[in-house]
C-alpha cells in the first residue's frame, strides 16, 4: 500500500473537519430545498381533500404564481424593503456609526451599547415594541411625540406602511452593519493614513481614495449577508402589519406564510418559496462575483 | 488560556443550571394524577378562560372516564391555535381530542382525513336529540353529511348598540326592520351625535373575523341565500354577494363606519375596546361574549351597568324578511382520526358535550350551551342575561360552508379591505373575491350561477343545473 503523503493526509483532515458542517447543511438546507421543490410540483395542501391525496401538477403552481398580481406585488415590496432597509438604511447609518466611533468620542461605550441593543432584542419583541410606538390614536408613543409639535395623531402603519417597516428594520440592523464595518475599518493599515496625511491629503480625499476602496470587500460581504437575511425576514413584519394594509407590506416571507398556513396551500406556498430561494441565490451569486473581483 | 477555558465553560454551566431549574419546576401547577396505571388521553386547549374551565372539570372528567387527562396548552389567538393544530394533525402528533374554533373549519379538517367519524356515536347519544337542527347540521361535513364534531357551546351573534346614549339623544332604539332602516338610523346617529354609528368588521388584518364577524351577517341578510350551491360549491357569483359588499361600500363612502382603525395590525382594539365604551361608536356586530369580555365589569374597558347600557338588535334583513340572530358552533370537540385510544377519545368528546361541561365553558366564555335541554339544568340561571341568547337558538340562522372555507374567508378579508381603502365598489369586491377563491381553490369550487332567492329564476336554474351536473357525475 502506497504511504500517504503529508499533503494527502492534510487534505483528508480538512475534509474530515468539514464533514459535520456539510452533513448539517445537507440535512437542514439542501434536503428541505429539494423537498420544497418536489412539493411545489404538487397540489399538496394542509386542509381539504388534497391533504389526503395530493397529485402531481407539473409546473401549474409556477404558472399560477407568475400570473398572480399579488406575487409580483410581494416581490416588488420585498425588493423595496431590502433596498430601503438593508442596502440603504442599515448600511449608511451603520457605516456612519462605525466611522464616528473610530474617532475619540466621549462615552463611546454607551453609544456602542445603544446601537447594539436593538440587535439583542428578539424579532417579535421588536415588532410589538414598535406597534406601541406606531399605535394610532392619541395614546401611540409617536403620536404623543408629534403632538408636542401640534401634529394631529397619525395612522402611521396605515399612512406610511412600507416606510414604517423599513425604519424598524433599519433600526434593528444598524448594530450588525456597524460591527462588521468597524472590523473592516480596523483592518486598514494606519500607515496608509499617515502617508496620505504626509502627502497633504484632505479628510475627504482620504475617505474616497483610501477608506472606501479598502473597505469594498467588507462592504460587499455586509451587503451579501444583509440582503439575503433581509430577504428572509418574516416575524418582524408579520407582527407589525401582517402584510397589510392592502398588501402594501406583504413581503415574500409573509406571502409564503399566507399561502401555506392561512390558505393552507402547501404546494403553491412551496412554489413561492422556491422562487424566493432562486432570487436570493441570484443576488448571492451577484455579490460573490463582485467580491471576487474586488478581493 | 485558563481565562479562555473559564469563559467557554460559563455558557455550559449556565445551560446546566437552566436545565436543572426547568426540571425542578416541571410538574408544578399540574393537578395530581389520580392513578398512574390509568390510560392517558391528551386533550388540546387554549386561551386562559378555556384552560381554567377545563382544569376545573378535569377531576370530574378523569373520574367518569377512568383516564388521566393530559392538557396540552396551545397558542391563544384562534388562527395561531388552528394553524398549530393543523400542522400537528398533518405531522401525526396531534392530541387525541381537540376543539375546532368554528363550524366552518370542520369540512376542511374532515376532508383532510384528520377527524374521526362520530356519526354513529352522536346518533346513539341522547344529547344529540336535544340540539336544534341548525346545530346538528353545522356538526356535519357538507360533502358527505357525516358528523365529525360534538357541539358543546354556541355563539349567538347580533348587533350590540349603546342603548343609554341613543335614548339620551332621543334616537329610536326600536329593532331596525331592514338594511334601509339600519342605514337611516346610522345616518341619524352620525348627524345628531357626530360619532361613527356602525361597525361591521372587515379587512385583511381582522383575518377570518372579517367573514365570521362581518360579511357573514350581510350574506345571511338575504333570506333565500345559502353560501353553498346545491352541488356544494361556493355561491359567490350570487347578486347577494355584490350587494353585501355594496353595504360596506355605503358605510365607507358615507363615513358611517370607522375605517382607519380597521387597517391596524390589531383592528378590533380601537373600535371595540376603546371607541364603543367611550360612545364614539354606537352599534357593532358582536356575540354573547361581548358583555362579559369586551365591556363587562372585569374587562379592561368596562361600560357602567353594561346589561342596561348595551342592548341587542337582531340583524335586519336585506329583503324585508324577519331580522335574525346568527349562530355558530364554536369550539366543538373532535377526535383525532389517528388517536391511539379511539374509543376512550370518543367517550371523552361526547362527555365534553354534556351540559355540565357546556355550562362551565359557556359561563366563562360568554357563549351558550348547544343543547336546548340545558335550560332545565340547575346551573343554567348562572348564565344571567345570556339565557335570552340561548332562547334565540331555535330561530337562529347560519350559513353552511364546505371545503376551502379558509381560502374563502381569506378572499373576503382581501375584498373587504379593498372596499375599505376605496379601491373598489361592491361589484369590484365580488370580482376580487371570485378571482381569489378561483385562484386558490380552482374554478370548479365556485358555483356558476346564482342561488339567492333574491332572484328566484336564477335560483331555480341553478338548482336544476346542479342536479344535472350531479347526474352527469354519477
Amino acid at each position: 500500500m502506497k504511504p500517504k503523503t503529508f499533503e494527502a493526509r492534510r487534505q483528508f483532515g480538512y475534509r474530515l473537519m468539514m464533514t459535520p458542517a456539510l452533513v448539517l447543511m445537507a440535512a437542514f438546507i439542501v434536503f428541505p430545498a429539494l423537498y420544497a421543490f418536489s412539493l411545489s410540483l404538487t397540489d399538496d395542501a394542509l386542509l381539504g381533500f388534497a391533504a389526503q391525496e395530493s397529485s402531481f401538477v407539473g409546473l401549474r403552481n409556477f404558472e399560477r404564481l407568475f400570473t398572480d398580481p399579488l406575487f409580483w406585488n410581494s416581490l416588488k415590496v420585498t425588493l423595496i424593503f431590502v433596498i430601503g432597509s438593508a442596502v440603504i438604511g442599515q448600511f449608511v447609518l451603520g457605516f456612519l456609526s462605525a466611522l464616528t466611533l473610530q474617532q475619540p468620542v466621549k462615552y463611546k461605550a454607551i453609544f456602542n451599547a445603544i446601537i447594539c441593543l436593538p440587535n439583542a432584542v428578539p424579532e417579535m419583541v421588536v415588532g410589538f415594541l414598535w406597534i406601541s410606538m406606531f399605535a394610532s390614536g392619541e395614546y401611540g408613543t409617536l403620536n404623543r411625540l408629534v403632538a408636542w409639535f401640534g401634529v394631529e395623531p397619525q395612522q402611521w402603519l396605515y399612512t406610511f406602511p412600507l416606510l414604517s417597516i423599513i425604519i424598524v428594520n433599519t433600526w434593528r440592523g444598524i448594530a450588525f452593519a456597524m460591527i462588521l464595518l468597524t472590523s473592516g475599518l480596523s483592518s486598514i493599515p494606519k500607515d496608509l493614513y499617515e502617508a496620505a496625511r504626509v502627502d497633504g491629503a484632505t479628510d475627504r480625499q482620504i475617505f474616497w481614495r483610501i477608506t472606501l476602496p479598502m473597505m469594498m470587500p467588507t462592504i460587499f460581504l455586509y451587503m451579501f449577508i444583509s440582503t439575503v437575511t433581509t430577504f428572509a425576514i418574516f416575524g418582524l413584519v408579520y407582527t407589525l402589519s401582517r402584510g397589510g394594509p392592502a398588501n402594501s407590506t406583504e413581503i415574500l416571507g409573509i406571502y409564503i406564510y399566507n399561502q401555506s398556513f392561512t390558505a393552507f396551500q402547501l404546494g403553491y406556498g412551496a412554489a413561492v418559496a422556491v422562487v424566493s430561494l432562486v432570487v436570493s441565490m441570484l443576488l448571492g451569486i451577484l455579490y460573490v462575483r463582485a467580491l471576487k473581483v474586488e478581493v | 488560556m485558563r481565562q479562555t477555558i473559564k469563559l467557554l465553560l460559563l455558557p455550559v454551566a449556565a445551560m446546566i443550571a437552566i436545565g436543572w431549574c426547568h426540571s425542578a419546576n416541571q410538574g408544578r401547577g399540574e393537578p395530581p394524577v389520580a392513578d398512574s396505571t390509568q390510560p392517558v388521553l391528551v386533550i388540546a386547549e387554549h386561551r386562559a378562560a378555556r384552560l381554567d374551565a377545563l382544569r376545573e372539570l378535569q377531576p370530574m372528567l378523569q373520574q367518569r372516564l377512568g383516564v388521566q387527562l393530559r392538557i396540552v396548552e396551545y397558542p391563544a389567538p384562534p388562527q395561531d391555535y388552528f394553524t398549530k393544530l393543523v400542522t400537528e394533525l398533518r405531522a401525526g402528533n396531534a392530541p387525541d381530542v381537540f376543539s375546532i374554533p368554528r363550524d366552518l373549519q370542520v369540512d376542511d379538517l374532515a376532508a383532510a382525513g384528520y377527524l374521526a367519524d362520530l356519526t354513529q356515536d352522536l346518533q346513539a347519544w341522547p344529547g344529540y336529540a336535544s340540539m336544534p337542527e341548525l346545530v346538528r347540521q353545522l356538526s356535519r361535513a357538507s360533502f358527505n353529511e357525516k358528523s365529525y364534531v360534538v357541539p358543546s357551546i354556541v355563539a349567538v351573534e347580533q348587533l350590540y348598540y349603546r342603548h343609554d346614549l341613543l335614548t339620551q339623544a332621543g334616537i329610536s332604539t326600536a329593532q331596525p326592520k331592514d338594511w334601509q332602516d339600519l342605514l337611516a338610523r346610522s345616518r341619524q346617529i352620525k348627524q345628531q351625535l357626530g360619532q361613527f354609528p356602525l361597525l361591521i368588521p372587515a379587512g385583511l388584518t381582522w383575518g377570518m373575523g372579517s367573514y365570521t364577524e362581518g360579511f357573514r351577517y350581510l350574506l345571511a341578510s338575504f333570506s333565500g341565500y345559502q353560501l353553498l350551491t346545491s352541488d356544494n360549491r361556493y355561491a359567490l357569483r350570487d347578486p347577494a354577494v355584490a350587494k353585501a359588499f355594496d353595504f360596506y361600500h355605503t358605510l365607507v363612502s358615507e363615513q358611517l363606519m370607522p375605517v382607519a382603525p380597521l387597517l391596524n395590525p390589531e383592528p378590533w382594539v380601537i373600535p371595540k375596546y376603546e371607541m364603543f365604551p367611550k360612545g364614539q361608536l354606537l352599534i357593532t356586530t358582536c356575540g354573547s361574549w361581548c358583555k362579559t369580555f369586551d365591556w363587562g365589569p372585569g374587562s379592561r374597558n368596562p361600560i357602567a351597568n353594561v346589561d342596561d347600557a348595551v342592548r341587542t338588535w337582531r340583524f335586519p334583513s336585506a329583503d324585508g324578511a324577519e331580522p335574525f340572530a346568527l349562530a355558530s358552533v364554536v369550539y366543538a370537540w373532535a377526535v383525532n382520526a389517528h388517536s391511539r385510544k379511539p374509543e376512550l377519545a370518543r367517550a371523552l368528546a361526547l362527555l365534553m358535550g354534556d351540559n355540565d361541561v357546556a355550562l362551565a365553558y359557556a359561563k366563562r366564555l360568554g357563549n351558550v350551551p348547544a343543547r336546548l335541554d340545558a335550560a332545565q339544568h340547575p346551573k343554567f340561571a348562572e348564565l344571567g342575561a345570556m339565557t335570552a341568547d340561548h332562547a334565540l337558538l331555535p330561530q337562529a340562522r347560519a350559513l353552511r360552508s364546505t371545503v376551502g372555507a379558509n381560502a374563502m374567508m381569506a378572499g373576503v378579508a382581501r375584498a373587504t379591505e379593498a372596499v375599505l381603502i376605496g379601491k373598489v365598489d361592491g361589484a369590484g369586491a365580488q370580482q376580487l373575491l371570485l378571482q381569489y377563491v378561483s385562484h386558490v381553490l380552482g374554478e370548479d369550487t365556485v358555483g356558476q350561477r346564482a342561488t339567492s332567492l333574491t332572484d328566484p329564476a336564477a335560483s331555480a336554474l341553478a338548482q336544476a343545473e346542479g342536479k344535472e351536473q350531479q347526474q352527469e357525475a354519477q
